[in-house]
């Protein structure tokens, strides 16, 4: 069976420490949220890890225009023929 | 390499722009409206998709070339693209160039392109663009002729 790896984007405008707990929760870390990890800086894609799976997680704060930011990732995941999924946390 | 023309909505400026790059509009000449018209994707981006990238054609050196709006926040969405595209081709951020096409509007493909992707009045405002793009075709040439010098210096 082929094992599909994705990027999986925690998507957010406003709450960064949401997106940020749910991609902690998702790699199941238990620790502090660091500080560092909270103050994105807007469009930036944060690596936090990769899951059990061998996806590869990922945080942003996308900062305006959610559906230009979406069509902009998937558009772009489709030329690479890369596999994405945005977690939308607003 | 990936050549991505950006504008506003991806409809008008990146399209004309991308079709000289490609040899479907002449640089020797100003063509006709028929000629404009007839250009693929030309005035149909509907605001739903302003971001997704259009795959245009390839080049005579082999480049792929993309159409994309970006909206008014063009500056961050081309850090977007820059970012996500490194992170897709592994780092290597040189096989690709965003150019941006909206330094060649004017006011009249301004108002033709709020009129036909805006407001639907696409009768009244498919024809205005083409005047403001044969209006200034020569700073769409230039655009070009820049970037494809651009490419073979890199």
């Amino acid at each position: 069976m082929k094992v599909i790896v994705l990027k999986i984007i925690y998507t957010t405008k406003k709450d960064n420490y949401a997106a940020v707990k749910a991609a902690y929760t998702h790699l199941q870390l238990n620790q502090e949220i660091s500080e560092q990890d909270i103050n994105m800086e807007p469009m930036r894609f944060y690596y936090l890890g990769l899951d059990r799976d061998g996806n590869e997680i990922y945080v942003i704060n996308y900062y305006k225009d959610k559906h230009i930011y979406k069509n902009i990732v998937e558009g772009l995941a489709r030329i690479y023929e890369d596999n994405v999924l945005i977690v939308d946390m607003d | 390499m990936k050549i991505f023309y950006c504008c506003y909505g991806g409809a008008h400026t990146s399209v004309v722009a991308a079709s000289i790059h490609l040899g479907y509009l002449p640089s020797e000449r100003i063509p006709t409206t028929e000629e404009v018209l007839s250009i693929p994707n030309y005035d149909k981006n509907p605001n739903a998709k302003v971001g997704t990238p259009t795959f245009m054609g390839v080049d005579e050196f082999a480049n792929e070339v993309f159409v994309m709006g970006m909206g008014h926040n063009r500056d961050y969405f081309a850090k977007l693209t820059y970012e996500y595209s490194s992170l897709l081709s592994n780092n290597c951020t040189s096989d690709m160039k965003i150019v941006n096409a909206l330094s060649c509007i004017n006011n009249y493909i301004r108002l033709g392109g709020f009129l036909s992707r805006r407001v639907n009045l696409v009768k009244i405002g498919r024809p205005i663009t083409v005047f403001g793009i044969r209006k200034d075709y020569n700073y769409f040439v230039t655009l070009v002729k820049n970037v494809k010098k651009t490419i073979n210096v890199d």
